[in-house]
């Protein structure tokens, strides 16, 4: 990873760390871009803008998990990982804050929030 | 450039599957290889290409070529997941047709299972920071994502899927290789434990140990085999991303472009196929694969497995060794889809065997539908 790359991602973490949601936008092309790149995923610009979400999106697909990945999560099981579409234009994915009470499917609007974990904070959804 | 019969498949072989103990990936690749080179009549001295792929080194060509004593004039390790293999089909052809190589040796092997294979952990400060912190078990999590979507757009229900998984097991008990073949019902899918809803525990394939190994020669090699050899008709490949975050279209996978790729260059229609082989890592991949290649429309693939129309007697041969669900996944399963694929079109299932088989069409998907390769494959 080039120090130009990793600093693409700091900016993005630090945006988190904020409590903001962070993409980019292409000035040459109008694209969207997420994740965070040093080039324009569609035209290869290196001038791109960084966003602030508004955190709004709607629910493109969604699974509930009952085997956790890692032994952090495990506690967690069974709890929602969401697929959405950002209003912004963009598709993100987190896990659904609160387990699986919220009643979401596909189609469901939803917001995005920040919770702290053992190493740092994340983005989570929550639905609205 | 066409592939169209640019290339034959002169042998095909498994290691031990199932769960092996002792074995390691070298040692199941060796003995892959010499069966496969011996039904072919091939001696190992005339290999002089190798393609393969493994989760298990950081350079497994080198690490294989030396194991078997191949020096090989061209050597790829295309690595895309469990597609690699197809992958690795149609680049064997097109070096062969270049004049770069005579007999290649495509190669394969994974102890998984019994867990004596190097995992290499994936690197979490690239793209994969984006998604890690949402708690995706992958690979599952991310086909369940694709079959809630299919379930919300087109009404496919968890029995839908459960018909891939039994049909898969009824090709199994037809396969004395096969490691699992105790009956299974929709009812015992429906009940297993969830993993990432929609998907449970039985929608998931197999978790085993083996190899397998797929010798390609030129035309012209393939006028001296021991058996009759198998034509490549047509391939195409495609990837489209690696995050499920990034796929453009959950229930368009890379398969569209593959297959129209692959049944242009073969001059055949879907209707034209009389043996499938698509990659069943989870029900789900089928009919999403099925509707991408065009064997039915988006949204009918439900309605094309139903009914026991993919089981044996049914109207459509599809995963004729019992697949990845039941037969073997040893962590890659791409190689066995050309395996299988290969004995139909000679006629040796016994008594698997699909009565029409002249042509064959191999779809492997790999990664979280990242990349795919289609192949149509027809006998001597």
């Amino acid at each position: 990873m080039s120090d130009e790359a990793t600093q693409v991602d700091e900016l993005w973490w630090k945006g988190v760390e904020q409590e903001r949601l962070l993409f980019q936008t292409c000035d040459a092309c109008d694209a969207v871009n997420f994740y965070p790149r040093i080039r324009c995923v569609k035209c290869m610009s290196p001038r791109l803008s960084w966003r602030e979400s508004t955190k709004q999106g709607t629910v493109y697909a969604c699974t509930c998990i009952h085997r956790a990945p890692t032994a952090d999560l495990a506690g967690e099981a069974p709890y929602f990982v969401v697929l959405a579409d950002m209003d912004d234009g963009f598709r993100f994915m987190a896990r659904l804050r609160n387990g699986p009470q919220q009643d979401i499917s596909v189609g469901s609007r939803l917001t995005v929030v920040f919770e702290e974990t053992k190493d740092k904070k994340i983005p989570c959804f929550e639905a609205v | 450039m066409s592939l169209y019969r640019s290339a034959a498949i002169a042998g095909v072989a498994e290691s031990r599957l199932g769960i092996v103990g002792e074995a390691t990936v070298l040692e199941l690749q060796a003995e892959a290889a010499e069966e496969a080179l011996a039904e072919a009549g091939i001696e190992k001295s005339e290999v002089d290409g190798l393609f393969c792929s493994g989760r298990w080194g950081r350079t497994p060509q080198l690490e294989v070529a030396e194991y078997l004593g191949i020096n090989p004039a061209y050597s790829d390790g295309t690595s895309v997941g469990g597609a690699s293999f197809e992958f690795h089909l149609g680049h064997a052809a097109a070096a062969i047709k270049a004049g770069l190589c005579e007999v290649a040796l495509i190669l394969y092997g994974s102890t998984q299972r019994s867990g004596k294979e190097r995992s290499l952990a994936a690197s979490q400060n690239l793209a994969l920071q984006y998604e890690s912190f949402a708690g995706l078990p992958n690979p599952v999590g991310a086909y369940a994502l694709a079959a809630s979507r299919h379930m919300a757009v087109h009404g496919t229900t968890r029995k839908d899927l459960a018909e891939v998984a039994v049909a898969a097991r009824k090709w199994a008990q037809l396969n004395p290789k096969a490691f699992k073949r105790d009956p299974l019902t929709i009812e015992d899918v429906l009940a297993a434990q969830p993993v990432a809803e929609p998907l449970h525990r039985l929608d998931c394939c197999l978790v085993t140990d083996g190899g397998g190994a797929v010798v390609v020669v030129s035309p012209e090699r393939a006028k001296r085999l021991a058996k009759r050899p198998v034509w490549l008709l047509g391939h195409g490949e495609s990837h489209s991303h690696m995050l499920i975050s990034q796929m453009p279209d959950l229930l368009s996978t890379p398969a569209r472009d593959a297959g129209e790729r692959a049944f242009a260059m073969a001059g055949l229609a879907a209707n034209d196929i009389d043996v499938l082989q698509i990659y069943d890592s989870f029900t789900i991949t089928v009919l999403l694969t099925l509707e991408s290649l065009g064997f039915c429309r988006p949204g009918q693939s439900a309605a094309y497995v139903s009914g026991g129309r993919i089981a044996p007697g049914g109207e459509v041969a599809l995963n004729t060794s019992g697949g990845g669900l039941s037969y073997c996944h040893p962590g890659m399963f791409g190689i066995f889809l050309i395996i299988e694929a290969v004995r139909q079109l000679r006629g040796e299932c016994g008594p698997r065997q699909v009565r029409k088989h002249d042509t064959a069409l191999i779809s492997g998907t790999g990664g979280v539908f990242c990349s795919n390769a289609t192949c149509i494959l027809a006998g001597d």
